[in-house]
This record gives structure tokens, C-alpha cells and sequence, in this order.
């Protein structure tokens, strides 16, 4: 799994959480820059990328992801396992 | 009382027990609906944020199985709320684990700590910055409007509960205005002796100045003038480290778990 392909996958996953089909992200998206990803909505976001990608988030990084681009790192990461 | 004097499991219970009776309290204040069980109680807010909880567990009763199919009918019919408060120790683990089984998401974990008050030192001044207690209804709209920036992500809080709270001698909103604009918040919650620390937030724009630091020992003042002993609170990752400086020590661990699919 590549990076870019996990980002295209986030993006989908970002557009059914927050029910906004013209949502755009890139690498440095994080809470700051969407007005619902708020700490629920993240353990949404967090579930939907496990189902997808079919591995579970450690607490640990659950709570220290901030961005799109620590989303997509964990999946390339994992992907390798 | 004396913390050297107290052991680490008493000192556990002291945080756990201003923690859950800051919830009832709550209640009671904000009419909220609220229940007490043998093996559990629980306090919704909705549509208010904050408190939610399922919380007390009394793990020792029945068996994990059946308190949680009775807190899952309740949740299911939408009377108590879908989040979960645990103590994290030797009794809760297999509790926790049936947690899970139920699907019940762990999605927090907020570390207990506590510190004596006896020897509190003091904090370098922040120029601008001015401190208060507040008890009007203007100032508590400035601090509520903070923490729903702050903690909640902008959503509403139960305005009225934190009114007849503010009118009740048991607790102190403190906010934190640099330069005349309101811009931090604490409260504090006093019982039994034990003062209790809750919605300590800065705003963003101003964060990283000392001001968290700031109104954390004027809370921490007030409440040992008032003849508190013992400080608590819970943190998170990122608050720990501002409370360790202070002196507080980690003492247990609460998690927090979510049943997402209802």
C-alpha cells in the first residue's frame, strides 16, 4: 500500500464520516481545519480505517494521531506487517 | 489530613469519589435525568454535552455479563448515555474485557492525580493576566462559551446547570482574562475536604503562556485557604506534564469506553 493510495482511501472514508462528498484533504489535514472531527468523530474515523484496512489502532496512537498524514503513515506502516 | 499519611489506594479512592459525586452533583443542579443501581450509576446531559456518563461500577456484585446487559438495555433505549467510565486496576480488567465483547470501544484513558496542598509553591506573575472567581451571570456565559470552544468542540452546554452550580458554595468558576478579554477557565469542586479540578482550558490563541499554569495554582490557593488538604483531578496526555510540574503525582488511570454502533 502506498501512501497516496491510502490518502485517496482516508479521503473516501473523511467524505462518508462528515457526509460532505466535495470534502477535500491532503497530508496536513488535522481537527484544526474541519469543525466536526472532534474527539468522536475521530473514533469514527479510526473505525471506518480499521474496517477498510482490516488492523486495529493501540490506544496510544488513537490518541496521538493529529492528521491525515498520521492516519495515512499508520496504514502504510501496517500494511507492511 | 496529611497526603504523606494517606496511602496510594486511598488517595485513588479520593480522586474516584470527587470525581463521581461532581457528576451527581451535577445532576442534582442541572435537573438532569440521573440513576443509581446496585452496579453502576449514570448521569445524561443530552442534549447538553457534558456530564454523559456511565460511572461507579460496583464490579463486585454480579457478573460483568450482567451489568452490562442491563446498562446496554438502557443505552439502547437512549436513557443513559453510551460512554463508560472505568477505573482501570486488578478489579475492572475483566470487566473491561467484557466491555469490548458488548462493543464498547475504549477511547480515552485520563490519568488520576492528586497533590497535597500544604506545601503548594508559587507561580512566576503573567503580566496582563487577571484571575477571578466569578459569580455573575455574564462572566459564567464568557467561561461557558470558552469551554464549548475549548473542550467540546463548540457544542452547547446545559446553561442553567452551570448557573445554580456557580449560586452553590461547593464549587468555584475561575476565569482567566489577559488583558480584559476572558481567555481561560477552571473549576473547581469541594467536597469533604478534597477539592476536585475540572474544564481547565485556554484559548487557543493564547495557549502556551503560562495561563493554564497560572489558574490551576489559583485554584489550587483558594482551596487551601478554604483548609482543602488534598488537590485532584484528571488529565490527559497532554495536560499531564503542566500538572506533574506543579507537583501533582499520577495515582490511577480512569478509561473511558464508547459503545459507537447503538
Amino acid at each position: 500500500m502506498t501512501k497516496e493510495h491510502s490518502l485517496s482511501s482516508v479521503q473516501e472514508i473523511f467524505k462518508t464520516v462528515f457526509k460532505n462528498k466535495d470534502l477535500n484533504i491532503n497530508y496536513s489535514t488535522s481537527m484544526k481545519d474541519i469543525d466536526d472531527w472532534d474527539s468522536l468523530t475521530h473514533v469514527i474515523i479510526i473505525d471506518s480505517v480499521e474496517k477498510q484496512f482490516n488492523f486495529k489502532f493501540e490506544l496510544r496512537d488513537m490518541l496521538t494521531i493529529e492528521t491525515v498524514d498520521d492516519i495515512c503513515n499508520k496504514i502504510v506502516e501496517k500494511s507492511k506487517v | 489530613m496529611n497526603r504523606n499519611k494517606k496511602s496510594s489506594g486511598e488517595i485513588t479512592g479520593l480522586i474516584e469519589e470527587n470525581l463521581y459525586d461532581l457528576y451527581r452533583f451535577a445532576a442534582i443542579q442541572g435537573g438532569l435525568k440521573t440513576g443509581d443501581f446496585n452496579n453502576f450509576s449514570w448521569v445524561n446531559a443530552y442534549p447538553a454535552c457534558w456530564p454523559n456518563y456511565i460511572f461507579n461500577t460496583n464490579f463486585k456484585s454480579n457478573t460483568s455479563n450482567e451489568i452490562i446487559t442491563d446498562a446496554n438495555d438502557l443505552i439502547t433505549q437512549k436513557i443513559v448515555p453510551p460512554f463508560w467510565i472505568t477505573l482501570s486496576d486488578i478489579n475492572s480488567q475483566s470487566f473491561q474485557k467484557q466491555l469490548t465483547v458488548f462493543n464498547f470501544r475504549q477511547v480515552m484513558q485520563w490519568p488520576g492525580m492528586a497533590i497535597g496542598l500544604d506545601n503548594l509553591q508559587d507561580v512566576p506573575l503573567i503580566q496582563g493576566l487577571d484571575i477571578r472567581v466569578i459569580d455573575d451571570a455574564e462572566s459564567l456565559k464568557e467561561w461557558i462559551k470558552i469551554t464549548e470552544i475549548c473542550l467540546f468542540n463548540g457544542k452547547h452546554q446545559n446553561q442553567d446547570m452551570f448557573a445554580n452550580m456557580m449560586r452553590n458554595k461547593k464549587t468555584r468558576f475561575v476565569l482567566g482574562y489577559c488583558k480584559g478579554i476572558p481567555v481561560a477557565t477552571l473549576l473547581s469542586y469541594i467536597n469533604n475536604g478534597i477539592a476536585g479540578y475540572f474544564m481547565v482550558s485556554t484559548m487557543p490563541e493564547f495557549r502556551n503562556k503560562g495561563i493554564s499554569k497560572s489558574i490551576v495554582h489559583k485554584g489550587l490557593s483558594i482551596a487551601r485557604e478554604e483548609g482543602c488538604r488534598l488537590g485532584t483531578l484528571q488529565a490527559n496526555e497532554m495536560s499531564k506534564n503542566l500538572y506533574l510540574s506543579f507537583g501533582f503525582k499520577e495515582y490511577c488511570t480512569f478509561d473511558i469506553y464508547w459503545k459507537m454502533n447503538i
